[in-house]
């Protein structure tokens, strides 16, 4: 497999068409969200009777939603791309979580969150598709905005296990006592068979795109529950070239 | 004195737009974007009526429901939805002691005072 570095992998995943329908579903739940949204703020704006703060608090919230939804967009032409165009590279998890927490925080700024990497020494390159294992990461991390709290900041984890590279995003939701815990999510759970990948912001796209694209780069996705949030992760395989250097 | 309601919405911002449209017509308002901690808020707050959204953080919006109308105290608070292509139609949800059921692709900004003044009178 590590001979793949560096080269682009060739020929259609046929395997993936076959869940076309439920990614487009998704995807249209996805972005209704960002929408809807944006067409209320706008509303909102129409106001006569705003202040001229309110207003430029409001334009900034429309930018940022429309960010938002190019976003998903974005993965979405990716998903559709990707067969043909996955580079697989050494890859620096530290830099590269790094950026994806620049690329969000004026979003989670804005919601009075916050979001950084939890700082890591002698973490190996792994291989991925630089470009698509950030967009994988962003998507994460939107989703844990909207499910974290603020008074923690969500974490971009990253560690090596045997032959492999965990990146996670860690979110922080409130903390549930385990009796209501097990009262309340073992009935919910049954009652209405929601997943808990099926959280607000995480439809589908970020998920069903996510796992596709991370198994295209011979990677895999996963997610930790923990009392108090989750940590969705990707799994990577170390780079060969750690041992040369 | 002014009705209270409870905005239970997992977008932030959009759970502020409706408080702040609430407020304008005078109602009391307060707002969580967490099914859990609402559950705690209704205990505490003891609202009038309950506006949300059905995909909520920490369980679902049906989830929410189903425990409402587990408890005598609760199970007659009236419920305003306001969701998009939600899937559901208000007799599905009636059940559940949603009265009400705006599309948030399509309301306009007073309609949402105007469903809550509906569902309390």
């Amino acid at each position: 497999m590590e001979a793949q570095e560096g080269k682009r992998m060739g020929g259609a995943d046929r395997g993936q068409r076959a869940d076309e329908p439920a990614l487009v579903a998704a995807a249209a739940g996805e972005l209704n969200a960002p929408l809807v949204l944006l067409r209320q703020l706008s509303l909102a704006l129409a106001d006569q009777g705003l202040s001229a703060s309110e207003r430029q608090k409001l334009t900034e919230r429309m930018t940022l939603t429309a960010e938002r939804a190019l976003r998903i967009t974005r993965q979405l032409s990716f998903h559709s791309d990707a067969p043909q165009l996955i580079a697989l590279e050494p890859v620096n998890a530290v830099t590269l979580c790094q950026e994806v927490v620049h690329e969000l925080a004026p979003l989670f700024r804005a919601h009075g969150h916050a979001i950084a990497v939890q700082p890591r020494s002698k973490i190996p390159l792994l291989i991925a598709d630089r470009e698509l294992l950030r967009r994988i990461l962003v998507s994460f991390g939107d989703n844990a905005l909207h499910y974290g709290s603020d008074k923690h900041p969500v974490r971009l984890t990253i560690a090596q296990h045997d032959d492999h590279v965990r990146v996670g995003v860690r979110d922080y939701g409130p903390a549930v006592p385990n009796d209501i815990w097990q009262r309340l999510d073992g009935r919910i759970q049954r009652r209405s068979a929601v997943p808990l990948a099926r959280r607000p912001q995480t439809s589908g796209v970020g998920l069903i795109a996510a796992r596709k694209l991370t198994e295209m780069m011979g990677g895999t996705i996963g997610v930790t529950r923990h009392r108090d949030g989750a940590t969705f992760y990707v799994d990577m395989r170390v780079s060969g070239q750690m041992s040369l250097l | 004195m002014s009705k209270k309601v409870l905005v239970i919405e997992s977008e932030p911002w959009l759970g502020e737009h409706f408080e702040n449209l609430l407020r304008r017509h005078e109602f009391d308002v307060v707002t969580t974007s967490n099914a859990y901690s609402a559950i705690d808020m209704i205990d505490e707050e003891k609202p009038d009526v309950i506006v949300m959204g059905l995909m909520l953080s920490g369980a679902s919006g049906l989830g929410l429901l189903h425990e409402l109308q587990s408890y005598v105290d609760t199970a007659k608070l009236p419920v305003v939805v306001c969701g998009s292509a939600v899937g559901l139609s208000l007799e599905e949800l009636q059940p559940y002691g949603v009265r009400r059921l705006l599309d948030t692709s399509t309301m306009r900004p007073d309609d949402l005072a105007a469903a809550v003044r509906s569902v309390l009178s």
